[in-house]
């Protein structure tokens, strides 16, 4: 979408810079979004990887409470402690031993993991060209004042020179 | 003169808006893409003995591991279709709007003319 070719950032006019400031704070925020929701995927991993582990062959036949609904549960008994179902999207499910699950979201978690430190990748080099863009933006803005400023000092000078 | 003007503005911003509207139905066809081609990439990876289930509506059915394969397939290339539509749908309308922009800068410089005559002494 944005085309980040190695134009010279000198050539821009205040104006300009300013909305491509604007362009890469956007930016910056989508990829914040993305890499706080892989995190959030990646503690859920960790918590099916935690409730894995009480299917274990000696809770077999402990007593559980089955969720209904959000408010309603209903006592029963753990009589599965080989095989779960495990969601891999788009409505399929996929019957496993507690082994195979476990490893399926071991890796899944390394998945993600790789995942945010790309966009962590990519979040940095979006805080440098935005601290380029505003050194540059901070000189050129300057620079328009002290013209002004000097514009300002010819004219009074003029001023006194004519009268 | 002015009124033209305007109506010619109003189609720019209808053409920007549309491109705006046809880019985020781009970008939810290549999430639903991704997932599609993530689940197909899973069942290859499991054993021919592998149950598959499917969630249809409120309920769990089992379907064999080819049909669960050929189902993805099949959303895989529809997908993709509807992507490519929409790319090239996409590019109809920047041309459109591109197309616009020029008109309406040369209309603009047209304007501005009349005005540049009784200035010059």
């Amino acid at each position: 979408m944005t085309n980040k070719s190695s134009f010279d950032l000198n050539n821009l006019n205040p104006l300009q810079l300013n909305s491509l400031k604007e362009q890469i704070s956007t930016e910056y925020q989508k990829y914040r979004q993305s890499y706080t929701q892989l995190l959030e995927i990646k503690s859920l991993y960790s918590n099916t990887l935690f409730s894995l582990e009480s299917l274990q062959p000696e809770n077999l036949n402990q007593p559980i409470l089955a969720p209904l609904t959000e408010s309603l549960y209903l006592p029963g008994k753990l009589t599965n402690v080989k095989s779960v179902l495990t969601d891999i999207g788009t409505n399929f499910f996929v019957e496993r031993s507690v082994e195979d699950a476990q490893e399926y979201f071991k890796r899944q978690t390394k998945i993600v993991e790789e995942k945010a430190q790309e966009v962590l990748k990519t979040m940095k080099q979006n805080e440098e060209s935005l601290k380029a863009v505003n050194t540059v933006l901070e000189r050129k803005v300057y620079q328009q004042q002290r013209k002004t400023m000097q514009q300002q000092q010819q004219q009074q000078q003029q001023k006194v020179l004519k009268k | 003169m002015n009124t033209d003007f305007e109506k010619e503005l109003r189609q720019l911003t209808i053409f920007q808006n549309e491109i705006k509207k046809l880019q985020t139905g781009q970008i939810d066809i290549v999430t639903k893409l991704n997932e599609s081609k993530f689940v197909l990439q899973e069942l290859k990876l499991l054993p021919k003995t592998a149950k598959v289930y499917q969630l249809v509506g409120p309920t769990l059915l089992e379907v064999t591991l080819n049909e669960a394969k050929e189902n993805v397939e099949n959303r895989l290339d529809l997908l993709g279709k509807e992507e490519k539509k929409t790319l090239e749908i996409i590019k109809e309308t920047q041309q459109k709007h591109d197309k616009k922009k020029n008109e309406l800068i040369a209309f603009q410089r047209k304007l501005m003319q009349p005005k540049n005559v009784p200035k010059k002494k």
